[in-house]
């Protein structure tokens, strides 16, 4: 038996993760324990975890190879841990949950912590498995918070059915790796599947396909996007802008890691594939996202789009693109979380539809405007930062010759302008038909949001920060 | 990290923060702490630039002279591919210079902003537009590469626009605006096309680029060997950055906004449309005077234009009797000569002529500023007049700026328009030196031809507007007082030789900006033979290259300047005579029919502005209204159409949704309604139907995969 726990010194923040799922739930359970305050010393946890994670350096493989600790993986939780940083402040200000849960709320957001870093650094198919059930099985009761309302309820139970659906697909598929190339290793199962007498066959994609089945369901890719909008609409919206963040990332840090071990030959497979994936997902969700009038759905499908234009990034499947990518996420939480928060106050009790928010400008102008900067930086349009973004997304996709995934992915991004605007003119252009009760927003999510666009505007002109972040990404061979 | 290093990058920050500030809280503090306080916050960050610029200025001049090109870099901007843009300051004796005038100038007249814009509602907007403006101008000036100076320049055309509209709510002010700005983008279009073509050929030739000044610098000589559709590359460049200086610096043909310019408060056209930002053209030709160098035939087209705009925007000058329109001509006649001087190549006086000019004309500004503020905001020099006595300082400093412009022995005019003049002639033609000399005198005939209507003689105002009539308060007249002084002294900077000086203007400059020692066809020529012989490759800067011969010019100098002294005293004189002394004499005169015939084409400005509607606004008019038309029918069409297939396209995915999706829900519901389950399993028969289209796309996917790879 070889003892594991050395190890535990190269994962400094997986213990601590740890330690904090354990004492959430234990709190809720010690009288003395929980009159602590809960948001705070989560806030602490997390600024804690980030701290051990910019210490860190080096490559390490740990645990029998399931995972692998690198930059690669240090910097993308970093991510997570501001995402969750952002989601509890967020959650503060927000009255749509009952403060008494909180203890259970912050455990469970604990696990999904701990699954999204286990996504970033698995080598493993198995440690795949865990880590995606670990952030999955949270979220179902997450989505369900408000739990007296019935659509909460329905949207969990279907949360719960879709992803056991994905999930059993991606066992089924790995399955059939296995019993294709004989290891569930990353490295392994690529040399496996490139020595394999019948490459190119039906077989063979069929497994690759079933396999990523269920990363692509946590990152809402088409086709295992159906339960996004249902999920985004019944949740709590704090819990809403999470989902539509750090899981994401997670996923799209596990696919990269994934694919980063493929073999030369198998490379212009792997890139139609991706690239079939990217378009479907963008211009699916773009279209549904034209026809939506509740402002949580649209922003569900506006993800799924987000989706697909990210999943451009994969496509080339060279370290320029992962670099992109990881340029590309800082800039989408800006955009993604100032949007939500706007949501959260521009909403008045539980109507989230567009119409309700007409001539919102007169009564919160600097919420809205920092909202539209939001939207037009989701949109892509430039001085923002979604822009650039963008720009180097389709920079990395026609470098490498992808010219249908720019064309599509350009179509897409004119199309999605179109559902952004048509909100910026409801809440600015519209004239509201009859006046309702003022809700008054109080100083934080206004300061929030600003401070989102304010990033937003200098992340568009002056780029050079994430750039330099985004260039010490790097997965080592 | 010297000196210099660590306070240059505040020089045009702390004006940007400025602006930033009372954009966001100057109506607050105006209307909590009233005029002074905003004023003067108004005015600390352009002094404190003026603190620093200063004493920058001082620290240069201890530094070694080989070290003078200080380059300090902040940060990275841009880098994709080939380009690898910084943000880059560049403090060089060139840059200095501009900095002193701009920061200098700046602060008085925001000193004096605060007395003229007494009592204005938008006091605090006022302050914030021209932190705005200085923080630009400084950035333009203070960059190193041409793409912060190119950000720089339209940032300074922004604040131009939004200062000439400043009252925009009469719509004279506002048209003014908008045309200030039109003109500009056409003179900004060729300024960019000049700048994408270095870019295109710094990249294709070299790889890398960074567009920095000491980069095209060195590169050169490369680029003079290119040809673009024919022409060679520089000449075409510095056409090109020519017409972008054309617009922003008022030359013929794009001089027509400047005067319509001055529909703006007076502190604006003393800082913006006289001082600082149309100079911004001859700072940029200063800049790139290497480029310039090897484009003989662009600086031969640039003479050209620059004596056309002296000569003409002069004459124009003569005729006109709004006060502030006179200097305006007056202005663009000036920037003709700082134009003529870098077209013949002496460029060093040619930013010299800009560093008095602002000065004077700057001084001549804010006096006709105090000046229509004592009269109520009356314009027309017809109803003025006998001002010296009531308004002794705005009247003698004007009078000592005047003598300034027009060139009175020992001023700083006099050493500036001689140099150019003299250099005109030796180093561009007689005839070209002929026109300036002309010119030289009509300036002074106008110039004395305001002061006696303004200032002498008997009072034509109404009685009730010349008993409120009185001098103003000091913030108004000492910054006036401090240009007049500067006016009549900062030409001993630059004392020309044959006077017993040293030019040391023109050393100081000497580091980063080299004068052309003979014709700038000739030095081509000579610099071409030198590559030949293949022998010193930096004689091509034109200042290496030796005097073969060394004649004696003194007394030729001597008479010239003579001459035009001479020439200015007639003209003024003459002006005295028609105005003051025998008004009769100038009445008859205009009794004839062909003089009353010159004089309306002048009053009416050649009838420029009528020509431009009728040869380029009708017809751009029409084509307008047909490619309106054109848009409608096929663009709009395809859009349209596009917008059709899209809502197409859309409805089929909703009619998906709605049909098959929640039509299998409803048919679900509907079973299981009528199957007597109750109404609960109208969700679950939503979720099988969702998990059933997406393992239905999921199958597309995989067999379209195959297929495709299979």
């Amino acid at each position: 038996m070889v003892n594991t726990l050395p190890y535990l010194s190269f994962i400094p923040a997986h213990v601590l993760m740890g330690f904090a799922i354990l004492f959430f739930f234990l709190a809720k359970a010690v009288p003395f324990l929980r009159r602590l305050p809960a948001s705070l010393i989560f806030f602490l946890v997390m600024a804690g975890a980030f701290w051990l994670e910019t210490m860190g350096s080096g490559s390490k493989a740990v645990f029998f190879d399931m995972i692998q600790v690198d930059s690669y993986s240090r910097l993308y939780n970093q991510i997570f841990f501001i995402a969750i940083a952002v989601t509890i402040l967020m959650m503060v200000n927000n009255d749509e949950i009952n403060e008494e849960i909180n203890w259970e709320i912050y455990g469970l957001l604990a696990t999904v912590c701990l699954g999204m870093m286990l996504m970033t650094s698995a080598t493993n198919l198995l440690m795949t498995v865990v880590a995606i059930e670990l952030v999955s099985i949270p979220s179902y009761v997450l989505v369900a918070l408000n739990r007296k309302l019935p659509v909460s309820k329905e949207a969990s139970l279907k949360y719960v059915l879709f992803g056991s659906f994905a999930a059993g697909i991606m066992v089924y598929g790995m399955s059939l790796i296995f019993g294709l190339t004989g290891t569930l290793d990353f490295a392994g199962l690529w040399k496996g599947l490139g020595a394999y007498s019948s490459a190119g066959t039906a077989i063979y994609f069929l497994a690759i396909l079933m396999t990523i089945s269920g990363m692509v369901f946590k990152i809402a890719a088409v086709p295992f996007h159906f339960w996004c909008p249902d999920a985004y609409q019944a949740a709590p919206t704090p819990i809403t802008a999470f989902l539509s963040t750090a899981p994401k990332v997670a996923g799209l840090a596990l696919l990269m890691r994934f694919f980063s071990y493929h073999l030369t030959i198998q490379k212009a497979d792997l890139t139609l594939i991706l690239s079939i994936l990217a378009m479907a997902t963008m211009t699916i969700g773009n279209l549904a996202a034209l026809r939506q009038s509740d402002i949580k759905r649209m922003l569900a499908y506006s993800s799924i789009s987000h989706a697909g234009f990210l999943l451009m990034g994969i496509a080339v499947l060279n370290a320029t693109g992962r670099g992109v990518v990881f340029f590309y996420i800082p800039i989408y939480l800006l955009m993604n979380l100032g949007a939500f928060m706007a949501v959260i106050y521009l909403s008045q009790g539980d109507r989230f539809d567009i119409a309700s928010y007409a001539g919102m400008v007169k009564k919160k102008p600097l919420l809205v405007v920092g909202f539209t900067v939001c939207l037009f930086s989701l949109a892509g349009l430039p001085p923002f930062a979604g822009f650039i973004g963008k720009f180097y997304l389709f920079k990395v996709v026609i470098e490498e010759g992808l010219y249908l995934l720019a064309v599509v992915a350009a179509v897409n991004s004119v199309i999605s302008l179109f559902y952004y605007i048509g909100v910026i003119k409801v809440m600015i252009i519209d004239t509201e038909d009859r006046p309702s009760k003022d809700v008054q927003a109080g100083g934080f999510p206004v300061v929030f949001v600003t401070a989102c666009a304010i990033s937003i505007v200098f992340f568009g002109l002056y780029w050079v920060p994430l750039l330099n972040w985004a260039d010490k990404v790097r997965l080592l061979f | 990290m010297s000196y210099i290093q660590s306070v240059i990058p505040f020089v045009p920050v702390l004006p940007f923060f400025g602006a930033l500030f009372l954009g966001l809280f100057g109506k607050k503090i105006y209307a909590r702490f009233g005029e002074n306080v905003t004023g003067i916050l108004g005015c600390s960050m352009p002094f404190i630039s003026a603190v620093l610029a200063v004493t920058s200025f001082i620290a240069i001049n201890g530094v070694d002279v080989t070290e003078r090109i200080i380059r300090i870099p902040i940060t990275d901007w841009v880098s994709v591919a080939d380009l690898q843009l910084q943000w880059t300051f560049r403090y060089d004796p060139l840059s200095a210079v501009m900095l002193l005038v701009v920061t200098i100038i700046g602060t008085l007249i925001h000193i004096y902003g605060m007395g003229y814009m007494h009592g204005d509602k938008s006091f605090s907007r006022f302050f914030a537009y021209m932190n705005l403006f200085l923080g630009s101008m400084l950035m333009l000036v203070l960059g190193d590469n041409i793409i912060i100076m190119f950000l720089g320049w339209e940032g300074v055309g922004l604040c131009s626009y939004l200062l000439i509209g400043f009252w925009f709510t009469e719509e004279a002010n506002a048209i003014a605006g908008k045309k200030a700005f039109i003109v500009n983008r056409i003179g900004d279009l060729g300024f960019l096309t000049g700048i994408l073509l270095v870019a295109y050929f710094s990249m294709t030739l070299f790889g890398t680029t960074d567009l920095s000044f000491t980069e095209l610098q060195s590169n050169i000589d490369v680029l003079a060997g290119q040809t673009v559709f024919g022409f060679p590359l520089l000449e075409v460049i510095g056409i090109c950055f020519f017409i972008g200086a054309m617009g922003k610096s008022a030359q013929i043909p794009l001089y027509v906004w400047l005067p319509d310019a001055m529909a703006g408060p007076t502190p604006v056209s003393a800082l913006i449309h006289a001082a600082t930002m149309v100079t911004a053209g001859v700072y940029m030709m200063g800049r790139v005077f290497f480029l310039f160098t090897l484009a003989p035939h662009a600086l031969g087209f640039i003479s050209l234009i620059a004596a056309l705009t002296c000569f003409f925007s002069a004459t124009i000058g003569m005729a006109q009797y709004d006060i502030k329109k006179v200097l305006a001509y007056s202005t663009v006649s000036q920037l003709g000569y700082m134009f003529l001087a870098m077209s013949v190549g002496a460029f060093s006086a040619g930013v010299f002529h800009l560093l008095t000019h602002a000065a004077f004309k700057a001084c001549l500004f804010m006096a006709s500023g105090s000046v229509i503020v004592a009269l109520h905001h009356k314009q027309d020099m017809r109803e003025m007049g006998g001002l010296l006595k009531k308004m002794p300082v705005t009247g003698y400093s004007f009078i000592a700026a005047t003598l300034a412009i027009m060139g009175f022995p020992l001023t700083s005019g006099f050493f500036s328009k001689d140099e150019i003049l003299w250099k005109a002639f030796i180093q561009g033609s007689p005839l070209l030196w002929l026109v300036g000399f002309v010119a030289a005198g009509i300036t002074s005939f106008y110039m004395w031809r305001l002061v006696f209507m303004t200032f002498f003689g008997e009072t034509r105002a109404d009685k009730h507007t010349w008993e409120h009539c009185h001098e103003q308060p000091k913030r108004t007249v000492v910054p006036i007082a401090i240009l007049a002084v500067a006016a009549l002294t900062i030409g001993f900077w630059n004392v020309p030789h044959f006077l017993g000086g040293h030019g040391n203007f023109t050393n100081f400059l000497d580091p980063v900006v080299h004068d052309l020692s003979s014709k700038p066809m000739e030095n081509y020529h000579k610099i071409q033979l030198a590559k030949q012989a293949d022998h010193q490759p930096e004689d091509t800067h034109g200042a290496a290259v030796e005097h073969e011969e060394h004649v004696d010019h003194t007394a030729l100098e001597w008479g010239l300047m003579l001459a035009s002294v001479a020439w200015t005293f007639f003209t003024g004189f003459l002006a005295y005579i028609f105005y003051i002394r025998y008004p009769k004499a100038r009445e008859k005169i205009m009794s004839r029919a062909a003089a009353q015939k010159v004089f309306a084409v002048l009053y009416n400005k050649y009838f420029v502005d009528e020509f431009y509607e009728a040869v380029v606004i009708t017809p751009l008019r029409k084509l307008f209204g047909f490619l309106g038309a054109f848009d409608q029918m096929v663009i709009d069409g395809m859009v349209n159409f596009a917008g059709f297939m899209g809502r197409i396209t859309a409805n089929l995915v909703g009619i998906f949704d709605d049909e098959i999706v929640d039509g299998a829900v409803n048919g679900a519901g509907w079973s299981a309604q009528t199957g007597g389950k109750g109404a609960s399993s109208m969700q679950s028969g939503r979720i099988q139907t969702i998990v059933a289209s997406s393992l239905i796309i999921f199958i597309i996917i995989v067999a379209s995969v195959v297929l495709f790879l299979g």
